[in-house]
């Protein structure tokens, strides 16, 4: 029991921490609207969660310490950015939320809305449960890769840099980042043991705190009926609970991605001069790369995505985009040094990016790009349970007066995921593994890290159906 | 509520029930619990105390049960190697090591588990010394 409560303490620690650091940047109160608190709450446990594993992994290669210890270096953490935090406060106006022209009032949820949610948590929170009470240690990638490195990093193993040099360890992959890894390790130091509590009440958080972050998220803009439906889309696409409670590190990766979305969102519909949402874009994507690999190419789509859509913008143009990068780069680049040097100073090299003339045979193969665009479309049509189809349906009976309204939110965020798409494509075209075997097991996972991000953006190209949300104060 | 929020709806609730078939019928076929396989190991990690890497032989090549052998002896080093000093066995049966001649030809058993884990060291002389 006292485990328990000194887990949930250090979870409390956790969450603090990255609740002052969103809130930096993103003004809201107590008397904010209640999607602007959870939005911003959600964020903060995201973000706390990230900002511990960081702590706990500098920790580690500096001075290895003990729990005890490691519990006040976190604690002075805290007190820093809560100074830092209230500090930016004294002298930000709350960010408010204007509605799009034409649409005032936010409707209700009609019985049929409330039932359909209702049994959409119902069977993904007893499927969650049923998982994890069955099978505590995950799938195969929980125990072969993301819980076995947190096992190596545990406080008091002094050999844990063997996962990263002994040879015979090479095939769990010691080349990937250590968001998870290092947060359950820290889980498991400060209750003394290597407890399934741990990774499974990580698993909970980003599995449903990205069904949280899309209520909340899209309700914002588009209201309680838009936000309801977005969540049911989410839930309902294929494996979307299933990879979560498995205990994979795709539910955290999409839940960043997903938040760099929602950030985005947020700068483009609040004053222009107001960069904070883009710092905290920056800080969540370079969570993203701190926990796969797969990450980094989410940064690199994110940052190309931005320049592009400003380079076709009139006004300004140099200036804007030298700010917004500024401001990115202000979040981004102290996540991104620990990932750099941990991919090389720790990390050994990883199996893909070794240019051979194996490789530029592959990039010259037609046979290679007809396999896997076939593959991406199959996986994204019927691997969602049909997602795309459902969307358009949405978008197409819901009416679409408000695209124009959020098109540089539906721009910037098709971009990314664009990008990302053509980057994973390729990233198959050089895979050094038969190429049928590993698109066979991985690009389902991959895919379902961009649909949380997908769900929300259509759902702000869609209107309210029958309803006109409400002008939201932060 | 008009035509087009009902047609919405309605694909909205098939798209969920066919959803909800889907992940109830794939959490049922394909949950595996692999925590009483790692449970077998319980024992023997009590004897690695301090250990730093170890060997593995097992009698056939399921790279499965390698790695959940590794996932259970961590943060001990396990090289799937079977040519080590001290190797982990890793039978189905702890009489199976007595019944393949490579085992009992090449292997000392230090301590078995009675589940099939063994605790081996190998008999050849000029066996390889690990750093």
């Amino acid at each position: 029991m006292i485990n328990v409560l000194v887990l949930l303490f250090s979870f409390l620690v956790s969450f603090l921490t990255g609740f002052f650091l969103v809130r930096a940047f993103f003004p809201f109160s107590p008397g904010s609207h209640p999607h602007t608190r959870v939005t911003g709450y959600i964020l903060g446990i995201g973000g706390g969660i990230g900002v511990s594993s960081l702590l706990y992994f500098l920790s580690l290669i500096t001075m290895h310490p003990g729990p005890v210890v490691f519990l006040l270096f976190e604690l002075i953490v805290l007190a820093v950015i809560f100074g830092y935090s209230r500090w930016k406060k004294s002298g930000a106006t709350p960010a408010t939320f204007p509605a799009p022209p034409g649409l005032e009032k936010d409707g209700g949820l009609s019985p049929v809305l409330v039932v359909l949610l209702v049994c959409s948590l119902a069977v993904s929170a007893g499927g969650f449960i049923y998982v994890n009470i069955r099978a505590p240690l995950g799938s195969w990638d929980a125990w072969a890769i993301w819980n076995l490195h947190a096992q190596f990093i545990v406080p008091g193993n002094t050999q844990w840099a063997s996962l990263f040099t002994d040879s015979y360890l090479f095939w769990t992959h010691p080349d990937y980042p250590l968001l998870i890894p290092a947060f359950v390790a820290r889980g498991w130091g400060y209750m003394g043991m290597k407890s399934p509590l741990v990774p499974i009440a990580a698993a909970f958080f980003f599995t449903f705190g990205s069904v949280g972050l899309m209520y909340s998220g899209v309700s914002l803009f588009k209201g309680k009926r838009n936000g309801v439906l977005a969540v049911v889309f989410l839930i309902a696409t294929s494996l979307f609970i299933v990879t979560g409670a498995n205990q994979n590190a795709d539910a955290p990766l999409a839940f960043y991605i997903l938040s760099v979305v929602v950030l985005l969102a947020l700068h483009e519909h609040v004053s222009p001069s107001h960069t904070g949402f883009l710092v905290l874009a920056g800080v969540f994507s370079g969570f993203a790369g701190w926990t796969k690999n797969e990450g980094l190419l989410y940064i690199a789509a994110f940052i190309f995505a931005r320049i592009v859509f400003l380079v076709f913008r009139r006004r300004r143009l140099w200036k804007e985009c030298g700010r917004e990068l500024l401001a990115i780069g202000k979040g981004l680049l102290p996540v991104l040094a620990v990932v750099i040097y941990f991919k090389k100073a720790i990390a050994p090299a990883g199996e893909f990016f070794q240019l051979n003339a194996q490789t530029m045979e592959k990039l010259f193969d037609i046979d290679r790009y007809l396999i896997i665009l076939r593959e991406f479309f199959k996986e994204w049509f019927l691997g969602t349970n049909g997602l795309p189809v459902i969307l358009i349906l949405f978008v197409f009976l819901a009416g679409r007066a408000t695209v124009k309204y959020y098109k540089k939110t539906l721009i910037t965020g098709g971009l990314i995921l664009l990008f990302a798409n053509c980057g994973l494509m390729l990233i198959y075209v050089i895979t050094p593994y038969p190429l049928e075997w590993h698109l066979l097991t991985s690009l389902n996972r991959l895919v379902f890290q961009m649909v949380p991000a997908l769900i929300f953006i259509v759902s702000l190209a869609a209107n309210p159906p029958g309803v006109q949300p409400n002008k939201i104060e932060a | 509520m008009n035509k087009k929020y009902l047609l919405l709806i309605i694909f909205t609730f098939i798209f969920a029930i066919f959803g909800a078939i889907r992940f109830i019928k794939h959490i049922t076929a394909y949950t595996v619990d692999v925590s009483p396989y790692v449970k077998r190991f319980d024992q023997i990690k009590t004897r690695l105390q301090g250990v730093e890497h170890i060997g593995y032989a097992q009698p056939n090549r399921d790279l499965r049960t390698f790695f959940l052998t590794q996932y259970a002896l961590a943060p001990v080093v396990v090289r799937n190697n079977p040519k080590e000093k001290t190797v982990i066995g890793n039978f189905r049966r702890s009489r199976l090591f007595h019944r393949k001649k490579y085992f009992r030809t090449n292997y000392n058993i230090l301590w078995d588990g009675g589940n099939g884990v063994m605790l081996l060291e190998r008999k050849d002389p000029e066996r390889k010394q690990h750093d």
